[in-house]
This record gives structure tokens, sequence and C-alpha cells, in this order.
């Protein structure tokens, strides 16, 4: 590789996201990519804890609290960091 | 599988019903225990929630603070227990939108505004089997008190 190559790729952004997810007092690691859909990264997660019978119930909340309810939008577009940590997470709980 | 409970937590328990209801409005409380050691419940939980006399709901900042809480203190929810105000059984809202959804999960429901004995007479439970339905089950063959 040329020196203005390595150059290049040094300071390429990175363009996959390592991420922890937790879900019931356990983390887990994911890499994917920036460009994938919160949707693709929540059936991710939802696969990697596995025994969730009903998946629709589930979404992906960042740790200050903000639900990432596009499931459309890519990560870099909903502002998914590397190193960041999401909850995975029912939307509701409640009784009656 | 079979969760140890200790009696003084089954005794807290009732104690926050009875304080946080008031007999006259519904109340949750959630079960933990260690990843360490699951089958033991080692801790009650109040959440910070909104209830009537037909229902409740959990506060969203608390179920993120919760959520990370049991990533940092290495716990998890084993147990959701939860009062009505007559009849225990476990109603479409609480089918719906329980606070874990995974197989073997088990949601207590209390009768009478946890008036009565502390225990489990009169009480119902549910539990989410592999197709995600929950299922009744008999408390004795999920939850063992001891002193």
């Amino acid at each position: 590789m040329s020196e203005i190559a390595e150059n290049v790729a040094r300071h390429e952004p990175k363009h996959s996201l390592q991420l922890t997810i937790v879900n019931n007092g356990i983390s887990k690691q994911i890499e994917i990519d920036r460009e994938a859909t919160v949707k693709a990264l929540l059936d991710r997660a939802i696969a990697l804890f596995g025994n969730i019978p009903q998946p629709h119930t589930q979404s992906l909340w960042t740790e200050k609290g903000v639900e990432l309810t596009n499931e459309n939008e890519t990560l870099k577009a909903a502002h998914v960091k590397d190193g960041d940590t999401l909850l995975l997470r029912p939307g509701a709980v409640k009784g009656g | 599988m079979r969760y140890k409970v200790p009696a003084a937590l089954l005794a807290e328990t009732f104690d926050l019903f009875r304080q946080c209801g008031g007999g006259r409005r519904e109340c949750q409380v959630i079960w933990t225990s260690t990843w360490a050691e699951p089958l033991t419940i080692s801790r009650v939980v109040h959440p910070r929630h909104r209830a009537h006399g037909g229902g409740f709901e959990l506060d969203d900042d608390w179920i993120n603070d919760f959520w990370l809480e049991l990533a940092r203190t290495g716990q998890g929810i084993r147990v959701q227990v939860h009062t009505h105000p007559h009849e225990a059984f476990h109603s479409s809202i609480d089918d719906e939108y329980p606070i874990l959804h995974s197989v073997g999960f088990l949601s207590l429901v209390i009768p009478d505004f946890a008036r009565g004995p502390v225990g489990f007479e009169c009480a119902y439970l549910a539990e989410i089997g592999p197709d995600g339905r929950w299922l009744e089950v008999t408390p004795d063959s999920r939850l063992q008190v001891f002193e």
C-alpha cells in the first residue's frame, strides 16, 4: 500500500459500530454497520438474547431514555455512536 | 424451575402493596435475584408508577434507570407481582404489557389489594410459555417460601 493510501485508510471513518445491548441485567456486544437501520439492529438484538416470544413488544432505548422509534432510520441518522449502550426493553409496562 | 422466596420479602411485598395502594389502588413490585444465584429471590423493587383502582403503569424513565441498574448490579427480573381490587386473574392488559417478555417469566396477582393474609391464598400465577402465551400455573409449583 502506498503512503497516500495508508494515510487515507488511517483517517477514513469507521463504518461499523461496536454497541452494548442491555436486557434484563445482561450486557452483550454487537458489531453493526452504521448505515444499518434501527430495525436491523433491533432484530439482531432480539436474536442475540433469544427466548423472547413476543418480539414486537421490544424496542431499543438510549441510556438517556430516548426510544429509537423510527425503525427505518439508519443508526447514523439516529445518532447512535460507536461505543454506545442501548437498552432492549418493552415500550410500556402496565397492568389492570 | 422453582424460585426460593424469603418469607421476609413476601411480607415486605404485602406491606408495600398496603402502604402504596391504601386499599384503593393497584400496585406492582418486581422480584429480582442475582445472575450468580438466579433461583433465590433477593430483592423486592417498588417501581415508580401511576395507579388507580383498576390498573397501573410504570414510569418510562424509571424503567430505563432500572434496566441500567440491573446490569450494574448483576441482577435479573424473575417475577412481577401486582394487586387486583377483588379476584386475582391475568387480564388482557397484564398479558400484553409485562416488564419482561421471556419464556418462563412469572406474573403473580394478589387479590383484594393485598389486604388478606400474607401468602398465595387465592392468588393467581401465570407463566409465559414457549409460544409466548400466558399459562396459569400453581404458585407452589414455581415459588417456595422459606423462613
